[in-house]
């Protein structure tokens, strides 16, 4: 399973990390970006995930801009420390959220959800 | 055009008018003695020429006692103001006395003579008008400053409140705080030290953002301190991607500056910008000759605007004027925006400048 991790803090970055890989050592982080230009940028130019954990306050702005940017083919979790009021007011399909700090029950839960249907377009 | 304190005020324009016909009166008489009440040329020729010659005078006198209130304002200042006042009045009122009576001497306006006893009435009289006109308008001077005073501090602390739901609203409360339980909650697990160090700088953030709401002003001292702690929070969680560099010197630090100032202004300076390791966010801290402190970041605009208000920028601007101290400026171009604080004079020299709001408008917060 491939994911792409969207968040301006190293040090999140580092927990995030860690913490997926405890869940399920076999994923890959295929990148981490910090900003709506680099992610633009590479969801542009690469193969999209399986899955997108998505910060909303990115360093140069709110990360619903990605979506007038680019078409997003990968469900995307939002990950946030405050606002989900934002998630909810911001016209999307899909309308999840990981309130951080983040509860590792409840990544797993996303991770769960989201490899199985990976899997089964896989094989 | 007319300089603003060129011009009379009502008060002063109302007792020329009034004052001026009892004047003229005695100024004839001192010139004619009892003709004054046989020959009717004194009325008709010496009356209204002085009145011509008092309304000059008149205009002298106003334009040097109200240039010495324009220079001297402040209430404080009452005793070098009078001090000057007089300093510059008398000589001017006995020359004005001494120039009529020459005036018509040398004239021999309706047959007149110069002769001492004159003089001193004419001294006599002027002196008796400068002191109940020059004492009017001063005490009416000083009361409209008095006035003007207890207004700007009930409007200061009207601000205060304000900024107090401000900070309380940006601080105290959401983004911030909920931002820095994270770092903390990724640093328990990373760096147990560091995560000690983050706690306690952020405990002092939150002593002095609860505390300073209270306080109209602070010393530098204080808020640099503050923002140090407040920084090394900024720092842990934006990493290189946001420098401060400080320069204050040290004879600055026991000056005053409305609290709260540099951190909204680094708060704005993170909001507005994009920051990256490549290119980092450098926030300059530096104070100038003539009292000032300036606050520079360089500009690298969001991809997306952050939504903001002016607000707090213009609270700041409003307090300055409150405070009659000129040089609040901000300056933006393409690549700096630049803040100039003018730094005020610490009169007391101890906290108790920084003043605490009275009970009453604490109780319209909490209420």
């Amino acid at each position: 399973m491939r994911i792409l991790i969207v968040e301006d803090e190293e040090l999140a970055v580092k927990k995030l990390t860690r913490m997926l890989l405890s869940i399920d050592p076999g994923l890959e982080i295929a990148a981490v970006t910090d900003s709506i230009v680099s992610t633009t940028g590479w969801l542009k130019n690469n193969e999209h995930p399986d899955l997108i954990l998505m910060d909303i306050e990115l360093s140069d702005g709110q990360s619903f801009e990605i979506f007038r940017r680019v078409e997003i083919k990968c469900p995307v979790v939002f990950t946030t420390s405050y606002d989900e009021t934002a998630v909810k007011s911001f016209n999307l399909g899909e309308k999840e959220y990981l309130l951080k700090p983040i509860q590792k029950d409840e990544l797993a839960f996303f991770l769960k959800k989201y490899s199985s249907s990976t899997q089964v377009s896989d094989t | 055009m007319m300089k603003e304190w060129s011009k009379p005020t009502r008060l002063q324009i109302y007792s020329f008018v009034y004052a001026m016909p009892v004047v003229a009166f005695l100024a004839n008489y001192i010139l004619y003695d009892e003709r004054i009440f046989r020959d009717i040329n004194v009325w008709l020729i010496s009356y209204p020429l002085i009145i011509i010659l008092c309304l000059g005078f008149w205009r002298v006198h106003l334009i040097i006692g109200n240039w010495i209130k324009y220079r001297y304002p402040k209430l404080e200042q009452t005793r070098i103001r009078i001090l000057i006042c007089s300093l510059c009045i008398i000589p001017v009122m006995s020359a004005s006395v001494l120039l009529i009576n020459y005036f018509y001497d040398f004239l021999h306006i309706l047959g007149y003579e110069l002769n001492q006893t004159d003089l001193k009435q004419g001294l006599f009289v002027g002196f008796s008008i400068i002191l109940v006109f020059e004492t009017l308008y001063e005490a009416d001077y000083a009361l409209g400053k008095y006035k003007e005073t207890v207004e700007d501090k009930r409007v200061m602390q009207e601000l205060s409140v304000f900024q107090e739901f401000d900070a309380l609203k940006s601080q105290v409360n959401p983004h911030f705080l909920f931002n820095c339980f994270n770092t903390l909650s990724s640093l328990i697990s990373e760096d147990k030290e560091k995560a000690e160090h983050f706690l306690n700088e952020l405990s002092k953030v939150y002593r002095y953002l609860l505390r300073n709401n209270q306080n109209e002003l602070s010393t530098v001292q204080d808020e640099i301190k503050f923002i140090e702690s407040y920084f090394r929070l900024l720092q842990t969680r934006h990493g290189e991607a946001v420098q401060l560099n400080m320069e204050i010197d040290k004879m600055y630090t026991p000056y005053l500056l409305p609290s709260l100032t540099l951190q909204l202004l680094v708060e704005n300076a993170v909001k507005h910008n994009a920051l990256s390791k490549n290119k980092p966010l450098v926030i300059d801290i530096f104070t100038t000759a003539g009292n000032r402190l300036v606050v520079n970041n360089n500009l690298q605009r969001r991809t997306v605007k952050a939504q903001g208000n002016k607000i707090g920028l213009e609270n700041i601007k409003a307090k300055y004027e409150l405070l009659h101290q000129d040089g609040f400026h901000v300056i933006e171009d393409e690549k700096n925006f630049t803040v100039v604080l003018p730094l005020i004079w610490n009169s007391n020299n101890e906290t108790s400048a920084s003043r605490t709001l009275n009970a009453g408008t604490k109780n319209k917060l909490t209420s």
